[in-house]
């Protein structure tokens, strides 16, 4: 049984009000959202009300995630974004500010490791992911961080960056493309 | 119908990356609504773009705690907010044993308890095999445990070395495999993904010592080109001061001592 299946067996589970599917989807993809929710809204103790939101969003959702639309993974990080984006607006700039400096300053443990193979594929697929984003070109990078990370509109990121608003759309495709070219999709959540 | 256009393109890449205004919205899904493969196919591989893009950021741990307040949140049914099946109905509690159908169920539990009484020493007798049964159980998962814990060793061990396998010129860059080497027991883990070869052909995986090289077998991976493969009496021939996979015909190399195919992959062995 491939990830995907066990997804899908497990979410069909979750949609059936099991607890115990949920907590093992919490275990799988827990790490990934923490991570991605600490990413935008700076602070741990944020992000952990972000992951703690998000999650009770998807079991309250749970019977509308549809597989045929794309990967559990990106339906629940689809939610924990927009709800990290939603927590970030309310903040304000002043706490932005500091939530951003936080996040530099935190060394808290990496994720942990179930077993060797899955530590060694994990560390394999960081790398992959490491890889593929360094490997794009600047301002490609930062039109996809701005608007993934920061829920800047295209408008706006062509404003902050003095560019034309086709060019950004035109770098955002290029440099999605890339990423997904340059990661095997097999590998991912 | 609304012919396709590079900008169904833009606006898919919009949507993958959750900043698709409410306009482009409305456009893109009356165009999806009359069918077009080429969009469907795009959003698909942007929606894995993206996905790479959700991963980038720093790995943290997720604490503990907010499993934990998930599933108590869940479990006392606060947090749900699920509806009922309408055909699951609370019935109201009472005595079991109150109204006229009582004094038949009371026959019936007696009844019952003179049949469980009967059979007792049957059950008594199944039990203790059960136990006997039960017993061997554990001991052969406790000798897998301690099977485990050996193999789980080679990577803690202090002498422990990781070597990194890096494609040669003529591997491929999709090659990737870690080996976990343990001298003292003298024992070896390698996790290996890529290892997709040709038609009839097979990779190998070869020790290294000051006499040449050793083959260690041919490695089996699975459909997705992952293999997880344990590793003993790896120093028969020496000191290993590298490790190497070459690709072979599908049984591997002919001669134990040389490999007959191109080496796509080496590691050397630091400190």
């Amino acid at each position: 049984m491939n990830d995907t299946e066990q997804d899908r067996r497990c979410w069909d589970r979750v949609a059936g009000g099991d607890p115990a599917a949920l907590a093992e989807a919490y275990d799988r993809y827990a790490d990934l959202l923490y991570s991605l929710a600490r990413r935008i809204v700076g602070s741990s103790s944020d992000a952990e009300e972000v992951l703690q939101d998000a999650w009770l969003q998807a079991w309250r959702s749970a019977r509308s995630y549809d597989p045929a639309r794309g990967a559990l993974g990106a339906w629940l990080v689809t939610i924990t974004r927009t709800r990290a984006l939603d927590r970030l607006r309310s903040m304000g700039s002043r706490r932005r500010g500091e939530a951003a400096a936080t996040v530099e300053a935190a060394s808290d443990p990496p994720p942990r490791s179930t077993d060797p193979a899955t530590g060694y594929a994990r560390r394999a697929l960081r790398n992959n992911v490491a890889t593929a984003i360094t490997a794009l070109a600047p301002q490609q990078r930062q039109v996809l961080e701005l608007a993934f990370f920061e829920g800047l509109s295209q408008s706006e990121i062509a404003a902050r960056l003095n560019a034309p608003l086709g060019t950004v759309k035109s770098w955002t495709r290029q440099a999605l493309l890339k990423l997904r070219e340059r990661v095997p999709v097999e590998a991912l959540p | 119908m609304s012919r396709h256009r590079d900008e169904h393109l833009d606006l898919c890449a919009a949507r993958a990356l959750g900043v698709l205004d409410e306009a482009g919205q409305a456009e893109l899904n009356a165009h999806l609504a009359e069918g077009c493969a080429q969009c469907e196919r795009e959003l698909r591989d942007l929606a894995g773009g993206a996905m790479v893009l959700a991963m980038s950021p720093p790995q943290h741990q997720a604490p503990a705690a907010v499993r934990a307040r998930v599933l108590a949140a869940i479990d006392s049914g606060g947090a749900s907010g699920r509806q009922q099946d309408a055909s699951v109905v609370a019935l109201p509690r009472r005595p079991w044993h109150a109204g006229p159908a009582g004094a038949l169920l009371a026959a019936a539990a007696l009844i019952a308890v003179a049949l469980a009484g009967v059979s007792a020493w049957r059950r008594t007798e199944s039990l203790t095999r059960e136990l006997a049964a039960t017993q061997a159980r554990t001991d052969s998962l406790a000798r897998a445990l301690d099977e485990e814990r050996r193999w789980a060793a080679v990577m803690t061990a202090p002498g422990a070395r990781t070597v990194l396998l890096a494609p040669t010129t003529a591997g491929t860059a999709t090659l990737v495999a870690e080996l976990h080497y343990d001298r003292a027991s003298d024992r070896a883990l390698l996790f290996a993904q890529g290892l997709v070869p040709p038609d009839a052909h097979a990779y190998e995986l070869w020790a290294i010592t000051a006499t040449g090289p050793t083959s260690l077998g041919v490695v089996r991976a699975d459909a997705d080109g992952r293999a997880v493969v344990r590793l003993e009496r790896i120093a028969r021939d020496g000191a290993v001061a590298a490790f190497a996979v070459s690709l072979e015909g599908s049984g591997g190399s002919p001669d134990h001592h040389k490999p007959s195919g191109p080496v796509v992959m080496l590691g050397k062995i630091s400190g």
